[in-house]
């Protein structure tokens, strides 16, 4: 039964891998994290970084060909998510963990109404009746700030700006009032002003309905003011993973070091080139055999690219992979 | 994973083999008959005729598929005999010809009566006849009654010329009497082209006659103005003929028909014909019911208003689904009329038709129906394959005005170096010909000719071994090129090249058709192989080619047939008559006509057989035409299916058709059909038909007999 | 909508009136003409035919006449059948290659559209495979060897079923299955190929992530995208459906309109093809129309002007 330590989430050793015609692509390698009741995780990294790929592997949305989760535990409060049937999965779906994506206009059903894809949710896992759903969807678009629901329940997505569709996302996907919300990259489509709004609103709702979230992103600038605590991902592992604060105060990770760095700065002179980390995101089909980031890294010796690097503790809740991790948590700060 | 496209193609693979395994039967007969063979219990027969009939009308439609629907609907003055074609009294009982022969009086029945029971009289075959060669009714088989007086200036539309309160006559003509003695001189016969009028004088007459049939022959000429004018220009003779003229419109009352009572139809010949009464089994001349179609004009054939004249009338039409006929008790011979009902359905896909046929739901095909590729294996079925002569040949024209061709030794070169034996064998259906008529079809003619022939190639001085070679002497037709001017290389076998032949100049035309292109290759492969000179070939759609060949647009050959219109060699040697024939060659000549015009003339059957025969050789000498064969039947009926014989035209009077029900009695070895055994049922309906005539004429030479002995 | 429809409908009889022109123009171009018969007419018959039915006039005249007819909807008499009119004929035949059609056209949907979606759920199964090269066959084999294989199995060989004529459904089932293979394979592999795609789309990856049951997932999210490519094949699947009907009707001798029209223009009966050219060129754009309407209906992203 349940040994969840208080955590609704614990994700042991993870690995997700994908046959494809260039070989084993190893999207997620051996990824574990806990999230407590209430609490917020960001997963931050660039495209091919697995992040996605970890989440949908919780939900067991992975294709089952080409993918498989290989190895690792999932426990979803106490629950084998990988031992359950397909039926008992999908009650979970939707109901307990609930996701929302990217982008919102690909997301929805561009040949159904608004109101069918937000009413059949609660249609399926509350058994509302008709009305019921039709009025609590109403109420769900209230609480996500879309001006005049009854009016513009039965539109279609096209007919909703990019902003409002996010909304119509995450009032689908707390419809019923999840334990714990997936958020995977909810506002890399939108631009900055509705980011803002989509990230507030986020907030808000956690707050009021106490739900777990997990936030993915790419921008460090979104987990800032939204996270408890952060795990940084590459070439599917999880290179770093701090609280918060600790991470932008005082990581202990060259990349980490790398992706904040980037993060544009307003007091920046002007004139001055943007910071970018030099190279591109490795092929996850071909690794090398020693640290991935190696030939990126600005820090990185012989030995990085000959041998793997361990997982340091540097405290209680901060982990890094780097054969250098602990002097480059001493050499951060104040930067 | 790569989607695996090679399970998809063996799958594919697989089902493919599948397939052919269903297909592949064996070619060998392992049942006596072909499919089902079940008669139907109901008296009622099914067949396949055609394609959809165009009209019930009988004096309209010109097609086969109708025509043999048309046998049971409308009766004439005589009907076909079901074996040889010949004419039996029908409406008719007995008939006789003037001396002269060209006035033939027919003696009606008096029971004859139309399906709503109005009586058949004289008067409606007067005119029914009057109507079928009417203007407005512009049938296309109008020229079959051309032989009757005045028949074709009324179908022209022409009018008599009058000067000075008098009609214009023919030079030299006689009246015409029904038992008239003397042979008159043929006055110039009219031409329908406007540019070709006759030329004539006022001579002395019987005015109050005016142009009746009986009086001596009025000249016309054509009725309308302008294309007389038009005619004139050319014609100085006409040119003044016509001057200061009052025109009298040809019309009804002056066709060569009279009914001098109820029950007797007369009718006067433009001069004498000896077929005649043979061409009165066609249709055209069928009796139609005169109130119906003044009353409801065109729509007189519609199902719900027609009226007809034969052993069956229409009981319902489903255009191309089917049409039924059923029994007409009124009819005067319904008490010798068997089967209740014929079921006609318009197909014309070969295969089809011939799965119909042995899924049993028809009991009959029409000619033609057997694709030549099943050929072999449905000839082993001997009891239901029918496989006769035709009255059809086929052949190629030259345009033998344009070169290459113009050269007659060319012609004969062509013609000699295609072996018939060999094509015999290819097409299967067919049997090699040399000459112009089909042969087996006119035994009668043929006896003649064969002496004629002897007698002409004597004169012309050909050995009979030359002459019997004609099917094929490839040796022959090389020295014909020589002869023509070419450079000819022998080869083996009595071949040879000749190399300076522009065969570029040439090309062998035919309608597009499985069949004509099977016989084009074959005759290109010949000249080829025989000659060494390649030609190439061309077709067309049917329509598209009948234009073109017509108006010898072609130069070379061109694939030809001709089905006879009536049981005589007239209506193939006619092809050949007039400047303006059908022939497609370009070719005629004054001989030729006079002697047809001579043999036409003559009463004795067998001294018109020689005229036609030394007409017919001299055609063939000049090869404007390379023979090829005579066509075969080639369908087949059910067993149980009785006095259905291949005769050479396919013409089923259905009064004689049966089903028999008892297995003993059905037909077997129907190669032999028409000589081998007979059906004694159907000889004896046809002896009483027969009778009425037959009796006739013995009495009639009784009564010429004991007024000689009593002079 | 509204607006669109009437335009749609407006431009219909002004092409239709085109497309008779243009076949008009064919047929007195093409040589040959409804009375010629193997020997020639003596020119005075010939002459009798032609002012029998008008033709003596000049080629303007008789377009004129014939144009003007036409509008009053009255295509004259066939020249070739006695006594029926044209507008008779259309009405009489046409029923039969309605039925044919549509039959075919629904069978092929039932299993196209059957065959596609299993085998897009169960990509690369046996069923996947099987059907995908059954459709390959049903592409290439033509209909006029499929349907004389069908009615040599089941009609010569079996005697299961009559091999050709109208009669009860026991005649309707080898034309309809011979008339519908090929559409059926195309709709096969458009269902498939539309269902692949659509169920890779992120609203399907959202509908799953909802909890919702697999076949609802199928049913009510993938479909309405999925058979799109289906619905757009439609259009020009009925025109080449109508030629498709003229093979089988020869085939299997049923008298529907795609039979009396290659008659027609083999025996030049111009009335006859005229009326039939101007029947079907408007059923063909209202049949376009009635599809393009229903794309609207589909996807609510297409809106008409």
């Amino acid at each position: 039964m349940s040994e969840n330590n208080g955590n609704l989430l614990t994700v042991n050793d993870l690995r997700t891998y994908f046959q494809t015609e260039d070989g084993v692509v190893k999207a997620v390698d051996g990824i574990s994290f806990e999230l407590k009741k209430g609490e917020t995780l960001g997963i931050v990294g660039e495209s091919g970084s697995g992040k996605s790929v970890s989440n949908l592997s919780v939900m067991r949305l992975i294709p089952e060909p080409p993918g498989k989760i290989v190895s690792g535990d999932i426990l979803f409060d106490g629950i084998d998510v990988r031992r359950l049937s397909d039926e008992e999965v999908r009650n979970i779906r939707g109901k307990r963990i609930a996701m929302i994506f990217q982008d919102p206009m690909t997301s929805l059903n561009p040949f159904l109404k608004i109101s069918t894809q937000l009413m059949e949710v609660t249609q399926i896992h509350l058994g509302h009746s008709r009305e019921q759903a039709y009025d609590h969807a109403l109420e769900m678009l209230r609480k996500v700030n879309i001006p005049a629901p009854e009016k513009r329940i039965d539109g279609y997505p096209h007919e909703f700006s990019g902003g409002m569709r996010q909304r119509v996302m995450i009032a689908m996907a707390l419809s019923c009032e999840p334990e714990l919300l997936i958020a995977d990259e909810p506002t890399t489509a939108l631009d900055v002003t509705i980011q803002a709004q989509i990230l507030e609103l986020i907030k808000g709702l956690r707050t009021e309905l106490g739900t777990s979230v997990i936030l993915i992103t790419h921008d460090l600038g979104v987990v800032a003011g939204m996270t408890d605590k952060i795990i940084v991902m590459y070439a599917g592992k999880i290179f770093e993973s701090a609280p918060t604060k600790e991470l932008f105060a005082k990581p202990a990770n060259p990349y980490t070091k790398g992706l904040l760095k980037s993060v544009p700065d307003p007091a920046h002179e002007h004139g001055e080139p943007l910071y970018q980390i030099p190279g591109l995101p490795p092929d996850v089909a071909n690794l090398p055999p020693g640290c991935p980031f190696a030939e990126r890294c600005d820090r990185a010796e012989e030995i990085c690219e000959r041998e793997f690097p361990p997982f340091v503790q540097i405290n209680e809740n901060h982990h890094s992979l780097c054969h250098f991790a602990k002097e480059v948590h001493a050499s951060s700060g104040g930067e | 994973m790569k989607r695996n496209y090679t399970v998809e193609a063996r799958a594919g693979v697989l089902i493919v083999l599948l397939t052919f395994l269903i297909t592949s039967c064996s070619t060998q007969a392992t049942t006596q008959y072909w499919g089902q063979i079940d008669p139907p219990q109901d008296n009622k027969m099914r067949y396949i005729t055609g394609s959809e009939p165009e009209s019930l009308d009988p004096s309209y439609v010109t097609g086969q598929p109708e025509a043999r629907i048309l046998i049971g609907l409308y009766d004439r003055l005589v009907e076909y005999h079901p074996k040889t074609m010949s004419p039996i009294p029908a409406l008719a009982t007995h008939w006789e010809a003037n001396e002269k022969g060209d006035v033939y009086t027919f003696h009606l029945r008096e029971n004859g009566k139309f399906s709503n029971g109005d009586p058949i009289k004289a008067q409606d075959f007067v005119w029914s006849f009057q109507r079928a060669l009417s203007p407005e009714l512009a049938s296309r088989y109008g020229f079959l009654g051309y032989d009757i007086k005045y028949a074709e200036a009324y179908n022209a539309g022409k009018a008599f010329v009058k000067k000075d309160g008098k009609f214009v006559r023919v030079k030299g003509a006689e009246g015409t009497e029904p038992d008239q003695e003397n042979a008159t001189e043929e006055g110039d016969n009219e031409e329908q082209t406007a540019d070709s009028e006759t030329t004539a004088q006022a001579a002395p007459s019987n005015e109050e006659e005016g142009c009746t049939f009986t009086a001596p022959e009025c000249v016309t000429v054509a009725g309308d103005e302008e294309s007389r004018n038009e005619a004139a220009a050319e014609d100085e003779e006409l040119k003044a003929l016509i001057e200061g003229a009052e025109f009298v419109p040809v019309e009804a009352k002056h066709l060569g028909v009279e009914a001098p009572d109820d029950f007797t139809v007369r009718v006067t010949l433009k001069q004498s014909a000896p077929y005649f009464v043979g061409l009165l089994t066609h249709q055209f001349f069928a009796v139609v019911h005169r109130p119906t179609i003044e009353e409801h004009g065109k729509d007189w054939i519609k199902p719900e208003n027609i009226v007809t004249s034969g052993s069956y009338k229409l009981k319902e039409w489903k255009p191309y689904d089917s049409m039924t006929i059923e029994k007409d008790p009124n009819n005067w011979d319904a008490a010798n009329v068997k089967l209740d009902e014929i079921t006609f359905y318009p197909m014309d896909e070969q295969p089809t038709m011939m799965n119909i046929y042995k899924a049993g739901r028809v009991d009959a095909l029409y000619n033609h129906t057997v694709p030549a590729a099943w050929n072999e294996y449905i000839r082993q079925f001997k009891d239901e394959y029918l496989l006769h002569p035709e009255m059809s040949i086929e052949y190629y024209t030259f345009s033998v005005k344009k070169p290459p061709v113009d050269k007659v030794e060319v012609r004969r070169a062509f013609s000699l170096a295609i072996d018939r034996e060999a094509l015999e064998k290819f097409r299967k259906t067919v049997k090699k010909l040399g000459n112009f008529t089909p042969e087996g079809i006119f035994p009668d003619y043929e006896k003649v000719r064969t002496r004629v022939f002897q007698e002409l190639l004597k004169k012309e001085g050909i050995s009979e071994e030359t002459w019997g070679k004609r099917y094929f002497d490839p040796q022959r037709a090389c020295d014909l090129m020589k002869e023509a001017g070419y450079t000819v290389q022998p080869t083996d076998g009595g071949k040879c090249k000749v190399t300076d032949f522009p065969a570029d100049q040439m090309t062998i035309s035919y309608n597009t058709a499985e069949s004509n292109k099977a016989v084009a290759e074959f005759v290109q492969a010949q000249w080829r192989q025989n000659l060494g000179i390649t030609v190439q070939l061309k077709n067309m759609e049917w329509k598209t080619y009948l234009d073109y060949r017509s108006k010898v647009e072609y130069t070379g050959a061109a694939r030809a047939g001709w089905v006879g219109d009536y049981m005589d060699p007239f209506t193939f040697l006619s092809q050949f008559y007039t400047q303006q024939n059908d022939s497609s060659t370009g070719w005629w000549k004054e001989e030729f006509d006079a002697l047809l015009e001579k043999a036409n003339n003559t009463a004795d059957p067998e001294k018109r057989f020689e005229l036609l025969a030394e007409a017919e050789f001299m055609m063939l000498q000049e090869q404007p035409i390379a023979p090829l064969a005579t066509q075969g039947t080639s369908w087949m009926k059910k067993p149980y299916v009785k006095g259905m014989y291949p005769n050479p035209g396919t013409m089923h009077p259905w009064k004689f058709v049966y089903i028999e029900e008892d297995r003993n009695k059905w037909d077997a070895n129907v190669d032999g059909i028409m000589t081998d055994y007979t059906d004694p049922a159907v000889e004896a309906q046809v002896e009483a038909l027969t009778k009425t005539q037959t009796d006739f004429e013995a009495s009639r030479k009784q009564n010429e007999e004991s007024a000689k002995a009593g002079e | 909508m509204l607006k669109f429809i009437l335009k749609r409908l407006l431009i219909i009889v002004p092409m239709a009136l085109l497309v008779v022109t243009v076949t008009w123009v064919l047929i007195r171009v093409a040589p040959g003409n409804f009375y010629s018969t193997e020997r020639s007419l003596p020119p005075a018959i010939e002459e009798n035919i032609k002012k029998k039915y008008g033709l003596d006039q000049p080629w303007y005249i008789q377009y004129g006449t014939m144009m003007g007819n036409i509008l009053r909807l009255d295509f004259g008499d066939s020249l070739k059948y006695q006594g029926q009119s044209v507008n008779e004929i259309i009405a009489r035949h046409f029923p039969y290659s309605a039925i044919l059609g549509l039959l075919a056209y629904l069978l092929a949907l039932g299993i196209g559209l059957f065959a596609g979606i299993v085998a897009a759920l169960k990509q690369n199964s046996a069923f996947d495979y099987g059907s995908m090269a059954a459709a390959m066959l049903g592409l290439s084999v033509p209909n006029f060897v499929l349907g004389p294989l069908l009615v040599l199995l089941f009609s010569l060989y079996l005697y299961w079923l009559p091999p050709a004529r109208w009669g009860g459904p026991l005649y309707l089932i080898m034309p309809v299955v011979t008339l519908a293979a090929i559409y059926a394979a195309y709709i096969a592999r458009l269902t498939r190929a539309g269902m692949l795609e659509v169920m890779r789309s992120d609203y399907i990856r959202t509908a799953r992530a909802k909890g919702l049951k697999e076949s609802k997932v199928l049913l009510k999210h993938a479909l309405r995208g999925g058979i799109i490519p289906v619905v757009s094949f439609t259009g020009p699947a009925l025109a080449s459906l109508l030629a498709g009907t003229v093979v089988v009707e020869k085939v299997f001798a049923i008298p529907g309109l795609g039979n009396i029209f290659i008659q027609s223009v083999l025996n030049r009966d111009e009335p006859l093809i005229l009326g039939i050219v101007a029947f079907l060129s408007i059923l063909i754009m209202v049949a376009n129309l009635i599809v393009d309407i229903s794309y609207g209906f589909l996807d609510p992203r297409i809106r008409y002007e």
